[in-house]
């Protein structure tokens, strides 16, 4: 069950990631929470634009994604546990109202007050207040959001039944719900969970003090910072500085510590390695392990589609050509590729013979022997810079794309392995052998389409 | 004279302790201690010793095993300065026999430990782990989300087995569904990360627009345990930051007083017998190493690999070469064909080296200010690189001479590169897709055409 164990490795991995960023998301917020709780009251009065650009939506789409709330709600109730909650998560953050729902997918939730005048009907001004410290709630709460959003339509009733219904099961999470729809903030729904600071309670009495708020604070935007901020502010710009004098240290070789370095080398055997170390041996044996799984993949893949174009391309003898010539210069290039790679590895072989002969006995003594796969970052040889360097971005988009695509290409990379794990385990049936159509079609949808779509097995009852 | 040296080697040795510890090393030891050891003097010193070279390790390299046993801790020790490189007469082999760790003196571990410091980066990647456990508005690198293969077995997927194999396929489909939806969650998140990312940094460079008004004193104390807690670390990370420029401002004397520690043990052992005239026991490997074995199997499997390889390029190469050699005659095209060849097998060549740039390391993201700010945004330096010699051999052929250090990366560049590689990827995925499509399609033709069944594969994702 090795493949299955690979998934599950797989996905194993892809939860941690979740939850560090996760974590980092709850602790930014924190942050901007004590930052700057009117400059966001600003912002919110612009973001309600957004959430009108999202017309008439289907009821069945709400339906849709009430559905879907609840199945996830209900998994996560499972998972929940007992974390216990100290946010004081209430809606009235107009400072939250921002962060919480710019998503970026336009469904940010209106601010109660700035859609006071819209419509009697208040949908979505603030149902469900992510809790910032659930971190696993975080994707339920953005289909919430979402599904709230959404609901741009005053259909009042099921709003109304919804929000109860979602409030309730809410509650068991220990998320605090504020009444949404239209209902005089002061009476109803606000219930608030967390036995958090009773600050934020004092705002959010809902729509309209809200907007009278958000107005308010507009004006007294010129206050003057407080200590606290002003010393995280300057130590921030500090940090700066002392980053970019460590950066600009650390690539200047210093010649008593190579000295040093050759003095205890001489007193080493004359017959010791000269460079490098088993550890490393055994990383670059990894790496290129590696790099030929890829290549013979590769190499396999490209067999078969030439076999394919050449059998199936009867019409179109010039592409037939050119697929040829392209599959030609790929093989090429992957046989020099293949010839260094063995030399490569003949090099290793030796270094393996050299670092094996002087190998510790087991058993004199000794306990056991744990084998040091790879050294870390430390000693890499390829350069890689060991201290993180400055990335200057210029825009909200350019970082966001940035970690976009270095999420991706982790992501891609784990797919492509799991695809070449797949090939290599999965065999083919041989001819005589008769595949039942389930395996068939199962087979074919993992190997051949990531197991995203089925093909369809038909029966044929036509005479012909 | 010699009162001034010491005085001056006593400084540099704290400064070092300093530093060591603000990096989160336990167990270290003070600078008398150091001037001790080199002297030989004291078991307690040489106990210090050992704990303090067992941390370091435990910190910078990944070992398979858990040694946390004190009774192991010098085998555990010896073994991993082993697997370093280091080769000094108590940790190799000898005819004699192994030295017991009572006979290990101080000083040679102080000079183990300068060995441990002098090779690779060592503080410099300590203080990246620190820095990013510290700052938490830094990109962490992205972790490797693919775990290395073994050999699995070869299972034989046909269906004949019956259930078996039947339910094997349906979970693993489900937990393919699973991932997915891990992945899509993973990219929202991220995405969500780094919104909030930009806004608390792009508030921490605009102080006059940013106040804190707090509407009761309870929430505002509440909220501003988050900000002293950052406060905190902020300022552990900037004493740390202090401690390494001190440091490497010492750092020549350090290593010339080591070097006044390898002198008076080389002198010491003059008396005795060199190590230079030690030989390897010749020994059988594979009886004794079941560790060494393994790294001994990877080497094989890796030639064995690569034999096969190269065997069925050499034919497949031969027999097409005869064909389909020059017949297209617009250069255009060839030059086009050309470039998307070489573009793929140089994907393939980055994928063997660690790319650094390309978003595989960690990232202290700052934003560009709009107008170039004197100090520290800089908008007017595209990414200014120091250059650093390094042995950077990956792959012969492709040896990348020197290394460079990158100090500072537009994200534009950065953005660009990463999509070459997500294409190169996505290309990948896609070759080797279509290519088990048309082989599972072939070999079922003639048994669904026995049978009567018709298999219509789904319709292209327009992506």
């Amino acid at each position: 069950m090795s493949l299955l164990s690979l998934v599950d490795e797989a996905i194993k991995l892809c939860k941690v990631e979740e939850t560090k960023i996760n974590e980092n998301i709850l602790r930014y917020r924190e942050i901007l929470r004590s930052l700057r709780p009117q400059q966001e009251d600003g912002k919110e009065i612009e973001l309600t634009d957004d959430v009108e650009k999202d017309p008439d939506v289907q009821l069945e789409e709400r339906r849709e994604m009430e559905l879907l709330n609840q199945l996830l709600e209900k998994a996560l109730r499972v998972r929940a546990g007992t974390a216990p909650q100290k946010d004081p998560q209430n809606c009235p953050g107009p400072k939250k109202e921002p962060v919480d729902t710019t998503q970026g997918k336009g469904r940010a939730l209106t601010p109660g007050g700035t859609k006071g005048n819209k419509n009697g009907i208040k949908t979505t001004s603030k149902p469900i207040m992510m809790d910032k410290k659930e971190s696993k709630k975080y994707s339920a709460s953005h289909l919430y959001r979402g599904g709230r959003g959404r609901m741009g339509h005053p259909v009042g009733h099921s709003g109304q039944g919804r929000a109860s219904m979602i409030r309730s099961s809410v509650q068991m999470q220990k998320r605090s719900v504020v009444s949404s729809k239209g209902f005089p903030p002061q009476s109803s729904g606000k219930e608030v969970k967390q036995a958090g600071p009773p600050g934020p309670v004092s705002h959010d009495q809902g729509q309209s003090p809200q907007a009278s708020s958000a107005h308010h604070q507009v004006e007294v935007s010129h206050r003057a910072p407080t200590p606290l901020l002003t010393k995280w502010i300057s130590l921030r710009t500090k940090q700066s500085r002392l980053w970019d004098k460590v950066l600009a240290l650390q690539s200047k070789p210093v010649a008593e510590r190579s000295h040093f370095t050759e003095r205890v080398k001489a007193t080493f055997s004359r017959e010791w390695p000269t460079s490098g170390s088993p550890a490393d041996t055994g990383a670059q044996v990894d790496r290129l392990t590696q790099l030929c799984t890829d290549l013979s993949h590769c190499y396999q893949s490209e067999r078969l589609l030439t076999g394919q174009t050449f059998r199936t391309s009867g019409t179109e003898p010039a592409t037939c050509q050119k697929r040829e010539y392209e599959s030609l210069l790929m093989l090429e290039g992957l046989e020099k590729m293949v010839a260094d790679l063995r030399k490569h590895a003949g090099q290793l072989r030796k270094e393996r013979e050299a670092w094996d002969r002087w190998r510790r006995l087991k058993g004199e003594g000794a306990g056991a022997f744990c084998p040091v796969r790879s050294k870390g970052e430390w000693g890499d040889l390829s350069g890689v810079t060991p201290l993180p360097p400055t990335l200057t971005y210029t825009s909200q988009a350019e970082l966001q794309e940035v970690e976009r695509l270095r999420l991706r290409v982790e992501l891609l990379q784990q797919e492509v392995h799991l695809h070449q794990a797949l090939s290599d385990t999965m065999v083919m049936p041989s001819a005589p052998g008769l595949p039942n159509p389930a395996a068939l079609r199962d087979i074919y949808s993992l190997l051949g389409e990531g197991g995203v779509m089925f093909p369809t097995l038909v029966l044929d009852t036509e005479p012909d | 004279m010699q009162r001034e040296k010491s005085v001056k080697a006593k400084e540099v040795i704290e400064s070092l302790c300093k530093l060591l510890y603000s990096l989160g090393l336990e167990c270290v030891p003070s600078a008398e201690t150091f001037r001790r050891a080199k002297f030989n003097k004291g078991e307690d010193v040489v106990v210090e010793f050992w704990k303090l070279i067992h941390s370091v390790l435990l910190k910078t390299l990944l070992l398979e095993c858990s040694c946390t046993t004190l009774s192991d801790l010098d085998s555990h020790v010896r073994e991993a300065l082993w697997q370093c490189g280091y080769g000094a007469s108590w940790i190799v082999v000898t005819t004699a026999g192994l030295c017991p760790r009572s006979e290990v003196g101080s000083r040679e571990l102080l000079v183990a430990f300068g060995w441990v410091l002098s090779s690779g980066s060592l503080l410099e990647a300590l203080l990246r782990a620190r820095s990013l456990e510290l700052d938490i508005l830094s990109l962490p690198p992205t972790i490797s989300l693919s775990s290395p293969r073994e050999g699995g077995s070869v299972v034989d997927v046909d269906g004949q087995g019956g259930l078996k194999e039947d339910g094997l396929l349906r979970r693993l489909q489900w937990q393919y569904g699973k991932l997915r939806f891990q992945w899509r969650r993973l990219l929202s998140i991220q995405e969500e990360r780094a919104r909030l990312l930009h806004q608390v940094l792009s508030s921490s460079t605009m102080p006059s627009t940013s106040t804190s008004q707090p509407s009761s004193d309870d929430h505002h104390s509440m909220c501003s345990t988050a900000l002293k807690k950052e406060v905190e670390r902020l300022q552990t990370l900037s004493q740390l930051l202090e401690a390494y420029l001190e440091w490497k401002r010492q750092e020549p004397l350090f290593w010339c007083w080591m070097d006044s520690v390898v002198d008076s043990q080389l002198s010491d052992l003059r008396e005795e017998d060199t190590v230079e005239n030690m030989s390897p026991v010749h020994q059988v490997v594979n009886r004794c190493f079941p560790y060494g074995y393994k790294d001994k199997e990877g080497l094989e499997q890796l030639d064995n690999m690569l034999l096969r390889l190269h065997t069925g390029l050499k034919d497949t190469y031969t027999r097409q070469n005869r064909k389909a050699q020059s017949v297209l005659q617009d250069a255009e095209e060839l030059e086009e064909i050309e470039r998307r060849v070489a573009l793929r097998l140089h994907g393939f060549a980055e994928s063997c080296t660690s790319t650094p740039t390309s978003g595989c390391c960690s990232y202290r993201p700052s934003l560009q200010g709009p107008q170039p700010l004197p100090n520290h945004h800089q908008p007017c330096r595209p990414g200014s690189v120091l250059p650093q010699a390094c042995d950077g051999a990956v792959l012969p052929g492709k040896v990348s001479g020197t290394g460079t250090v990158m100090v500072q990366v537009q994200a534009s560049s950065l953005i660009v590169k990463l999509q070459q590689r997500e294409d190169f990827l996505l290309g990948e995925l896609g070759q080797m897709r279509q290519a088990k499509r048309g082989q599972i399609q072939e070999k079922t033709a003639s048994w669904l055409e026995g049978v009567g069944v018709v298999l219509i594969p789904p319709l292209p994702l327009k992506r």
